[in-house]
């Protein structure tokens, strides 16, 4: 018996052979050319970043996980397992076609013996399982119809069920031809010819169809290759690109266009990006990348609450602008002002997308743009103006942040941080805290429970200042920076190493925005905390004599941007009698309040309410309670409880304060 | 000697509260230094309004009285005041920041080129002259203007700043009539006045706000606020829930992310008083709270707290102010 192996360009005359590597030089000629316009126009972009060269094994590692599993495609249902089909079945025939190169055009040679046969059978098998995606897609697409499809892949996967169906035509007819003792390993192939030896007993009419069918399949290839950069296909090579070099800044954190320091020394900076040509390398390649999957806006919460914005369709924007050349276009005039205010900066979308395109840094790049401009609506303004006259949005005195304090039992003191204090830590009460009537309860709750927990903390009064959260999401990047310092100068004089947040916000800027700036500490929302004095029995809890029933609903800055999602509900569970209940969209998947990005702050006036929709989700649970555990969404749903009235409806408590109240004082 | 005087301003037959205010001011700079102050009155008919200037602290009053002045005519107060303000030569002319106010400040200073400082709230004396403080950059800080010219300083004052003095009613001031100067061509002729609509007004500019919470009950309810604040001049506004229900359109809106307002007297129908809402009006002059629940945290704020059902009490207050002023 021979050895297993195959004759490459078997039945191929050697002037068509020499027609197909005309062909094949001039498809790749044309695939690089395109590939260059790509690259060429991401290099219009700035080079404000760069990837640094320790983070690549990190980021290789990322990507393979990414392309190879696609966890984002699969959590998205039917889509996901379709399109893992045909990329495993596509990127496997890739690959086997280029040892096809190789072996003929090489000195190497390996498609002999046992390598012949499986790589025989993996190509088989990946033929199947590609047109068993693509049949599914096809199913999805024209007869499912479901609401979300991605953009336009119809001729796509036209082209791929071409190339698959007459790659088998092929095999099928050189087998039938050529003959082959291993029919065992290339079953589908085996199938097809017999079925077409069953019509074409004829050889010389075999050879002909073979021949035939070879040229077709060369030139459809071929064409696919050319055409790669021009359409929908290029997502194949921007994807794992995009994916590979998306910067690895910790998630809730934001660029810095520049520093305070830098305009004190009269350098000139760019604060945000004006035109078109600001925006930087990565955010072109970011246009480019996008699949249109549509990922991003099935999760948007602005989108759900009909508002002007699909972060998709930004994405596109972008694109479309950097496809027509226009530069020296206005940001705001590729995304518009109410696409961008419109942002709860919510990480909904960025968490969604398989390809790692960053929304969040477009969308407020245009808003710094619209403060530079002073494009800002009234109820902005009076913000800024706010933070930066009383350093808190609410504009009360500072000299009040301590009026919270005041309702609190003798027992429950609260000390201010002085230097050489004997202190665990600092619990940062925040604005809310410090101000709105419901968030001085809850600091209140957190107060006690610290005390009881016998923690020994201090808070900071009257010279805590506003993190500068909403400044900066609201664009004004120099006013945050302007309260970052005076923060971080406080928090050095106290010498200050672990902070507990009662906002989800203040422990995003604290930990992740912070550091740049050189402000480095130990930060935990009171979620995390309470859950770990609990587990370490510093904290007892008392049985509540009645079984409650709650849902816990995911602040966006606490989940998405910090992934603190087990620890609030092991604190809750461990309420004796404390039935939980999830809402349909809970954690990585949690549906937005509508009040991040500083929209607190303002209204737009256009669509319905985000927390409308959020409310109605979490009262259809049918649970007593509505625990949240950040000022703002608990803000945001009793607006909406206000809003939707009536009678028996479920309350609405932060998590401290339900655990406060069945807290018992430490022995 | 110093003399510090104030444009005084009247309609129906009453001197507006914001003269008074300007009275006091000038008094206190006039005690300081040594000076006297002076009212100027424009009008057609003036007697009863010299002795309530009088009582708020005008030393001297200087009446213009003629029939072309029934309403304000920029072009005879300009003229009138430039020739009097050159031959007495005050330290100091105060106009009320109102648009006839503002109007001739700027033309008076504009022909006779002297200092001008528009919107001030305080008035410093240093080294003989006087400093005007103002507010710039959206009130973010205070900007301290000095003139380098001669002749007197003109600045107008924003209402409700300084605050009201109490009055002295045995006082008296001495009544310098004078001649209207009639320039021979006026390029400003005032056809009619037309009064502000508390009703359309934006809320940032109403003196009386009557506002609406969810505590109303529903839309058909919200006709007994519009009533009561009809019959008080009032102009209406409401909470974010209000608005959201459809009872209110969205320019109504007061609160964190609605507008901000401070009139004097903000009267809250059902409101609880959640920190969003007071975020927008705590800084008004007088609040009366209507509500149900004695613990509504709008309480605390409250001059006046009313612990009752504003769909109860409104259509009684409405009657009663009906009677009163006659007003629908």
């Amino acid at each position: 018996m021979t050895e297993a192996t195959r004759e490459i360009f078997g039945n191929i005359p050697p002037a068509e052979q020499h027609i197909f590597y005309a062909l094949a030089f001039l498809s790749l000629a044309v695939f690089t050319a395109g590939l260059l316009r790509h690259v060429v126009r991401w290099m219009h972009g700035t080079v404000d970043w760069n990837v640094p060269a320790e983070e690549l094994p990190k980021r290789i590692r990322h990507a393979f996980d990414q392309v190879f599993t696609q966890p984002r495609l699969r959590r998205a249902s039917s889509s996901g397992m379709t399109h893992l089909l045909i990329f495993w079945g596509f990127f496997i025939l890739f690959v086997g076609t280029e040892f096809v190169a190789v072996e003929h055009d090489t000195p190497l040679s390996f498609f002999h013996g046992l390598f012949y046969l499986v790589f025989s059978l993996a190509m088989d098998i990946a033929g199947v399982v590609m047109l068993a995606g693509l049949c599914l897609a096809i199913f999805r697409r024209y007869f499912l119809r479901p609401a979300r499809t991605a953009g336009s892949y119809g001729s796509l996967i036209c082209l791929l069920m071409i190339l698959g169906a007459t790659g088998f035509l092929l095999e099928g007819f050189r087998m039938a031809l050529l003959g082959s003792y291993w029919f065992d390993w290339s079953p589908v192939g085996a199938l097809v010819a017999a079925i077409l030896k069953s019509f074409v007993p004829n050889r010389e009419t075999l050879a002909a169809w073979h021949r035939g069918v070879w040229f077709f399949h060369g030139v459809v290839t071929f064409g696919f290759i050319g055409s790669m950069p021009f359409t929908r296909a290029f997502h194949a090579i921007a994807a794992p690109l995009n994916i590979l070099l998306t910067p690895m800044r910790p998630k809730g954190s934001l660029t810095t266009p520049f520093r305070l320091e830098q305009l004190e020394a009269g350098e000139s900076v760019q604060p945000a990006p004006l035109t078109l040509a600001d925006l930087n390398w990565k955010q072109l390649l970011d246009s480019d990348a996008c699949t249109e999957c549509g990922l991003c806006q099935e999760a948007c919460p602005a989108w759900a609450a009909k508002r002007p914005l699909s972060p998709r369709n930004i994405v596109l924007a972008v694109r479309a602008a950097a496809e027509r050349q226009a530069w020296q276009a206005p940001v705001e005039k590729v995304i518009s002002p109410g696409e961008a205010w419109s942002c709860t900066t919510c990480r909904a979308c960025m968490d969604a997308c398989p390809v790692s395109i960053m929304h969040i840094d477009l969308l407020v790049d245009v808003r710094r743009a619209l403060v530079m401009k002073n494009q800002v609506e009234p109820n902005m303004s009076v913000t800024l103006t706010n933070l930066a006259k009383t350093g808190n949005a609410y504009g009360m005195p500072e000299e009040q942040r301590m009026v919270w304090a005041a309702g609190l039992p003798v027992s429950v003191k609260v000390d201010r941080m002085a230097p050489g204090a004997d202190v665990e830590v600092l619990y940062w009460v925040g604005c809310a805290g410090a101000f709105e009537e419901r968030g001085q309860r809850v600091a209140r709750a957190v107060a006690t429970i610290l005390k009881r927990a016998g923690v020994r903390f201090a808070v900071l009064g009257p010279e805590e200042r506003c993190t500068g959260d909403p400044a900066r999401r609201l664009g004004e990047e120099g006013l945050f920076q302007r309260l970052a310092r005076e923060n971080i100068a406080t928090l050095g004089k106290h010498g200050v190493r672990k902070i507990i947040t009662q906002c989800p916000h203040c422990l995003n800027t604290l930990k992740n925005e912070y550091p740049v700036f050189g402000g480095n500490y130990e930060v935990m929302h009171h979620s995390e905390f309470i859950s770990q004095l609990i587990s370490e029995e510093r904290l007892k809890l008392m049985d509540p004599a009645m079984a409650q029933t709650a849902t816990y609903h995911d602040s966006c800055y606490l989940g998405r941007h910090n992934d603190v999602y087990d620890q609030p509900r092991q604190a809750l569970a461990a309420v004796p009698g404390m039935e939980l209940r999830e809402m349909p969209r809970s954690r990585e998947k949690g549906f937005c309040c509508g009040a991040g990005g500083s929209n607190i702050w303002f209204d737009l006036d256009v669509g319905t309410r985000i927390n409308g929709i959020r409310y109605d989700e979490a009262v259809a649970t049918g649970v007593q309670t509505i625990v949240t555990a950040c000022p703002f969404c608990r803000t945001m749903f009793d607006d909406a409880a206000s809003n939707r009235g009536g009678t028996n409806r479920p309350q609405i408590r932060d998590l401290a304060e339900v655990i406060s109240e069945v807290s018992a004082d430490a022995v | 000697m110093h003399a510090f005087w104030v444009v005084a301003e009247h309609s129906n037959g009453a001197v507006d509260r914001v003269t008074f205010e300007l009275l006091g001011e000038a008094r206190r700079l006039a005690r300081e230094s040594g000076g006297k102050t002076a009212a100027v009155l424009f009008g057609d008919r003036l007697e009863a309004l010299v002795p309530p200037l009088a009582h708020y602290g005008a030393d001297t009053v200087y009446t213009f009285q003629d029939d072309r002045l029934a309403r304000y005519n920029p072009g005879v107060v300009v003229a009138s005041l430039g020739e009097l303000c050159a031959a007495q030569e005050p330290t100091l002319v105060l106009f009320p920041a109102t648009s006839t106010g503002n109007d001739a400040a700027v033309r008076l200073s504009m022909e006779r080129n002297w200092v001008y400082a528009a919107r001030c709230v305080n008035f410093l004396r240093k080294d003989g002259d006087i400093e005007m403080v103002r507010p710039v950059n959206g009130q973010k800080v205070h900007a301290t203007v000095r003139g380098q010219l001669a002749g007197p300083r003109l600045a107008t004052v924003i209402p409700d700043v300084i605050g009201l003095d109490k009055p002295d009613p045995k006082r008296t001031a001495t009544v310098v009539a004078c001649t209207p100067v009639i320039p021979e061509e006026t390029d400003v002729e005032v056809r009619r006045f037309i009064p502000g609509d508390p009703a359309t007004i934006d809320l940032r500019e109403a003196g009386i706000i009557v506002s609406a919470g969810r505590g109303v009950g529903s839309r058909d309810n919200m006709q007994l606020v519009y009533e009561f604040a009809a019959a008080i001049g009032g102009s209406v506004g409401g909470t974010r829930v209000a608005v959201d229900l459809g009872w209110l359109p969205r320019e109504r809106q007061i609160g964190q992310t609605g507008k901000t307002v401070t009139p004097r007297l903000y009267i809250a129908c059902g409101i609880s008083g959640a920190t969003q809402h007071t975020l927008g009006m705590k800084d008004s002059s007088t609040i009366i709270a209507i509500n149900t629940d004695p613990a509504a945290p709008i309480f605390k704020i409250a001059d006046l707290a009313l612990e009752t059902d504003v769909r109860e009490l409104l259509p009684t207050l409405t009657q009663r102010f009906r009677q009163e002023t006659g007003r629908k």
